[in-house]
């Protein structure tokens, strides 16, 4: 593998944020190299281009450096809370965008075919990575295509369920069962990780 | 909604996809101390933050990181900074739209954010609760803040040693105004709780209308009623611990004043101080069997036009039909008149009359009131000396148990 390839991002440990929320930089350094794969993918989804995510994610990791002391461990991991933060502060920016009549993305009228799974995924990277994308990507591949969808609309996108259920043309009870029992099915696939995260022993 | 209904929400709202209305309902109930919801919630949010591990991954830039840094070193974005409002990067975005800095926090997610300022910080006199620590715990914050100051209210109580009956009731006493305190300080806090739930919905909400004027008007018309029930909420507290001072502030006189007629009684002076002693000696136990008794009921009298200052409360104790009220503010008595205070069940009965001391403040204690359940309201008028059967003149002080 090449220096560039993508590193596996694991969890990060309490203590290198409570090093970062004292001004440590070497540990924001050591933070940044753990979560910045994913936290990038995650901003390149939402909000489509390359420069504008780098940009966000520059951002949002100043946040985070500003406001580490805030972090309280009782509320979830710090990936979690690095994860909630970057998805909040992307999807402001579309719809900040949105609001000023640009066109963001390529999708907002046609529903997007669900890519919320590596499609090609290839065996290499499967391989490579760790049990916690094995165990998501495997979760949500189980998931009906019409469930995946609605998770992928609310998660990356923002939308509401009001909202979906405008946007697909369908009934909006039919869009809150769809989200329940996807939910249901996502927390009860990834329990053994977030058990793990909630400190709950096997 | 009820709690199966809220429980059915929780996978969409740690989604981030209820609608706002339903969020603000949802965060009351957290608020409120639902255990299996957050216990549920936890769990939801957890799966959520896990979706990005299943995109492709990609590698960001690779000058990203020494801009991260570089622009770490601004003096800004120092971590012991209190500033938090605006990111202090000293690189520019060419591709945000300007206004993206004030409506930022738009987003519906109902994760524990880091906490970001409300578009328009609330007046001052509400920021000393919005503190962080405050939100974090509130019930017990609350509570240690009123305990020191019940603790000094029952010190007070130390001296009121009068007769060995009283002596025995005072424990009670202590208890019953204990609890009383602290009921209210719990309402405080329940206000206080929903107004904060309410606050942060409120917040998203007018981030999400900056489109619309309008909509901001109607949003911030709002943020204000939210604010004087907040606000409204504290003075009622305040004016209960004041009327409790009162009340401490009566015994003692009344101890004094028996002291004293206990000493007449004891030297066997004349008939007229044996019956003073035992009217304010009757007066003194029933004021305890009431504010001591854990059935009290208690009811909040608002100024009306004529007397927009004043206020009252009244306690009434449904076993013995007793109560003891207390008013604050009125206007001084014009020559002639007197204060009425009405019962009023399908027609108003006088519950008695009252004159202000020097600090305003008015006390009656009531007898044979009617059965609790048929009052219907309490108000107080002003009447020729001596009172009348009936109401006549303006009403000054009115309210419902």
């Amino acid at each position: 593998m090449d220096a560039l390839s993508p590193k596996n991002p694991s969890t990060v440990d309490h203590t290198l944020l409570a090093r970062v929320a004292k001004g440590d930089q070497e540990a924001f350094e050591r933070l940044y190299e753990q979560t910045s794969s994913l936290l990038y993918s995650l901003v390149l989804r939402i909000v489509g281009k390359p420069a504008d995510a780098a940009d966000l994610l520059q951002e949002v990791y100043l946040e985070a450096w500003r406001k580490a002391s805030n972090y309280d461990t009782a509320r979830g991991t710090p990936m979690a809370w690095l994860v909630t933060l970057a998805r909040s502060r992307a999807i402001d920016w579309v719809r900040a965008l949105t609001a000023r009549g640009k066109d963001v993305t390529a999708s907002l009228d046609d529903t997007p075919a669900s890519d919320l799974i590596a499609q090609n995924a290839d065996a290499l990277d499967i391989r490579a990575a760790n049990e916690r994308q094995v165990l998501v990507r495997a979760s949500l591949k189980s998931l009906p295509p019409v469930q995946q969808q609605v998770i992928e609309l609310a998660f990356y996108e923002g939308l509401t369920h009001a909202e979906i259920s405008e946007r697909l043309h369908v009934p909006l009870g039919t869009i809150k069962t769809r989200i329940r029992l996807a939910m249901e099915k996502l927390r009860d696939g990834l329990q053994p990780l977030w058990e793990e995260e909630l400190g709950i022993p096997n | 909604m009820n709690h199966e209904q809220l429980e059915e929400n929780l996978s969409l709202y740690a989604l981030g996809a209820l609608d706002p209305d339903s969020v603000r309902e949802m965060e009351q109930h957290l608020a409120a101390g639902c255990s299996a919801c957050s216990i549920l919630l936890q769990q939801y949010k957890a799966a959520v933050t896990m979706l990005p591990y299943a995109l492709p991954l990609q590698t960001p830039p690779p000058t990203l990181k020494s801009r991260i840094m570089t622009a770490l070193s601004g003096p800004a974005a120092s971590t012991t900074s209190a500033r938090t409002d605006i990111p202090a990067s000293p690189v520019p975005i060419p591709t945000a739209p300007p206004d993206l800095v004030s409506p930022r926090s738009f987003s519906r997610i109902p994760q524990d954010l880091p906490e970001r300022p409300a578009p328009q910080p609330l007046p001052s006199r509400s920021e000393s609760l919005t503190r962080q620590e405050q939100l974090r715990a509130a019930s017990p914050a609350l509570a240690n803040v009123l305990e020191p100051l019940l603790k000094r209210l029952l010190r007070r109580n130390e001296f009121l040693t009068w007769r060995e009956q009283l002596k025995a009731a005072s424990p009670a006493l202590a208890t019953a105004l204990g609890a009383l305190l602290l009921g209210v300080g719990g309402y405080a806090v329940h206000q206080y709780n929903t107004f904060e739930a309410e606050r942060t919905a409120t917040a998203r909400d007018r981030a999400e209308a900056a489109k619309s004027k309008l909509e901001i008007a109607d949003l911030k018309s709002q943020l204000e009623d939210k604010q004087a029930a907040l606000t409204k909420a504290t003075d009622e507290l305040k004016r209960t611990v004041e009327a409790l001072g009162t009340t401490r502030e009566q015994l003692a006189r009344h101890q004094e004043q028996i002291t004293t007629l206990q000493a007449q009684l004891k030297t066997g002076r004349g008939s007229k101080g044996r019956k003073g002693a035992e009217v304010l000696l009757a007066g003194g136990e029933d004021l305890l069997r009431i504010l001591s008794s854990p059935t009290a009921k208690m009811a909040d009298l608002h100024g009306t036009d004529a007397a927009k200052d004043a206020y009252a409360l009244v306690f009434v104790e449904p076993e013995t039909r007793r109560g003891f009220f207390y008013a604050n503010n009125l206007p001084s008595l014009p020559a002639g008149k007197t204060y009425q205070l009405w019962v009023i069940t399908d027609k108003p009965i006088s519950a008695g009359m009252f004159t202000l001391d020097h600090g305003h403040k008015g006390r009656l204690l009531m007898r044979d009131l009617p059965v609790v359940r048929r009052i219907k309201k309490f108000t107080v008028s002003l009447e020729p000396e001596g009172g009348l059967p009936q109401p006549t003149g303006s009403i000054y002080l009115a309210g419902k148990p």
